[in-house]
């Protein structure tokens, strides 16, 4: 893929590797509570909504709908000076939690609030990130 | 150890270093200048202060940042010292914390001091980078995505103007207003005045906020000195009481503070990007002052971007929900309106040190209630009421303040 939006790349932890494993993997999965069916994200220890310990890593369907976006035109760091100007999303999934994105693709640049999306996988080396792209456009 | 509530607290001294670009100076140098002023201002004896609260230093930082300021300043038994990690909200919670202590009678005076050489000392145009890298929150799942605090900021301010229509225009008359002030007040470090459109024409930072919706980046640092109101009645300075105060903390990530993380299923939708904690902490700083939203004079809303000022006039209940940018316009909340905003000119145009930022709108607040702010005086202002924000609207303290 040409021009792939550069990274600081994360470090996995104990909690988390299930998550980028995932990712190389292309797969989005997150933790799901056997007890209350909370999604639980970023990865978790134990369940936020409810206590409980029993999560089960579990695949998401990869789309869902942008809840904020804004168009980044001074870089986070050095790292993006080349990408700029990017859009940074908070996605809510289809499945509850909200994170952190990109949206990448056609139009990235005009994305709204409450448009459709879904994740596409982008190598960056040592890790594979998702980010998400605008359906239908 | 019982508190007495019935033992009123003021703030006996404050005291400032000059702010903006300061170069050679070191922020520990700084944090001694800005408490040397306080308690000269106040008149107190040294031995006295039994209570230290810092905010560290960015650029000068030491795990034990309070232990170096104590032994510069030579304050050797303390029965209240430690380092607050609050950033900008952590001057609320050091009024707090000293109000605790001096009720309780663990301490009969806390200084709270913070300074920073956030301009010149990481070497010019790098603290910019420094502290803008500097909020993002989570290594593994924000920065990877090339977030920063302004980005942060924007994507509440986009949801903000989503959901109730906002303007770039509207956030943009807060900006207006505090440079306005600044240029009332000889130490600002910008003082040229602007327009609605200086701020629209501005470069663009991250949507919707231009730099001039954001803050400055700056050298300084403050200083004040809490203890009895009965006491500091016997000091230099006139007294300025603490009526009420209250905090409030929610999270940093902005995915769990956007989804309401935890919340019992029955306040799912209570606390989101665009409706803060902060109504928690307003709640319990108006409760406890026993005053009204009509009562206050002057009030210094912590403006690290427009739009983090913009959001607390809705929160600390000034007007409904999603009607603060009406409320900015028109001059309501310049010198002359009905409520005078940041009169040394906040963040925006007086300083912004970085973690120290938010002592300005306390002091400036002490300030205008014993009325020696010049130019830029609210007459006859008898109730001031200060906030202080930090961690992307997830962190907030409101303190209101009494003349004596
Ligand atoms: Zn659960």
């Amino acid at each position: 893929m040409a021009n792939v939006m550069p990274t600081i790349a994360p470090q996995p932890t104990e909690v988390s590797k299930p998550f980028w494993d995932g990712c190389r993997e292309r797969r989005l999965v997150m933790q799901k509570c056997e007890d209350c069916g909370n999604v639980a994200y970023y990865p978790a220890y134990m369940c936020p909504a409810c206590t409980s310990e029993k999560l089960t890593w579990t695949e998401l369907s990869g789309r869902g709908r942008v809840h904020s976006v804004t168009i980044v035109h001074r870089p986070a760091a050095p790292a993006f000076a080349s990408a700029v100007p990017y859009a940074v999303a908070l996605i809510e999934v289809e499945e509850g939690p909200i994170m952190m994105s990109n949206i990448v693709g056609p139009a990235a640049l005009e994305t709204k609030i409450d448009d459709d999306v879904e994740v596409v996988f982008e190598d960056l080396g040592e890790v594979t990130l998702p980010r998400f792209r605008r359906i239908g456009k | 150890m019982s508190l007495r509530p019935n033992v009123e607290v003021a703030i006996a001294g404050v005291g400032e270093t000059a702010v903006g670009k300061l170069p050679g100076r070191h922020s520990t140098g700084l944090y001694v200048e800005a408490a040397r002023r306080a308690i000269e201002d106040a008149g107190i004896d040294k031995s006295e202060i039994d209570g230290l609260l810092t905010t560290a230093s960015v650029v000068d930082d030491n795990v034990r940042h309070h232990m170096v300021i104590s032994e510069h300043l030579g304050l050797f038994c303390k029965t209240l010292c430690d380092t607050l990690r609050t950033g900008g909200a952590a001057f609320g919670y050091a009024f707090q914390l000293a109000q605790w202590a001096v009720q309780s009678g663990r301490c009969r005076a806390v200084l709270v001091v913070a300074a920073d050489n956030l301009l010149t000392g990481p070497g010019l145009g790098q603290g910019v980078t420094a502290y803008t890298e500097l909020g993002a929150h989570s290594l593994e799942f924000e920065v990877p995505f090339g977030a920063h605090i302004p980005g942060f900021y924007a994507l509440v301010a986009q949801r903000h103007m989503h959901e109730y229509g906002t303007t770039p225009e509207q956030l943009a008359a807060i900006a207006v207003a505090c440079r306005k002030h600044a240029s009332l007040n000889p130490a600002a470090q910008k003082r040229q005045p602007i327009t609605v459109d200086d701020v629209l024409n501005s470069r663009m930072i991250s949507s919707p906020l231009h730099m001039l919706d954001c803050s400055l980046i700056s050298d300084g640092g403050g200083a004040f000195i809490v203890t009895t109101l009965e006491r500091a009645r016997e000091l230099r300075a006139r007294p300025i009481r603490l009526l009420g105060a209250g905090q409030a903390q929610s999270y940093y990530h902005m995915g769990h503070l956007a989804g309401g993380v935890g919340l019992p299923r029955d306040r799912k939708g209570e606390f989101n990007l665009t409706n803060t904690v902060q109504k928690v902490a307003a709640r319990d700083a108006f409760g406890e002052a026993g005053v009204t939203h009509d009562d206050i004079d002057v009030a210094q809303i912590y403006d690290s971007f427009t739009i983090t000022a913009l959001m607390q006039f809705e929160d600390l209940g000034f007007c409904k929900k999603g009607e603060g940018g009406a409320f900015v316009e028109g001059g309501r909340i310049e010198l002359g309106g009905a409520l005078p905003v940041n009169t040394h000119g906040g963040l925006l145009s007086y300083a912004h040190p970085g973690m120290p930022g938010g002592i300005f709108h306390l002091i400036e607040g002490v300030r205008q209630l014993r009325h020696e702010c010049g130019e830029r005086q609210v007459p006859n202002a008898e109730v001031a009421l200060v906030t202080n924000v930090s961690a992307v609207a997830s962190n907030h303290s409101v303190c209101i303040l009494g003349r004596d």
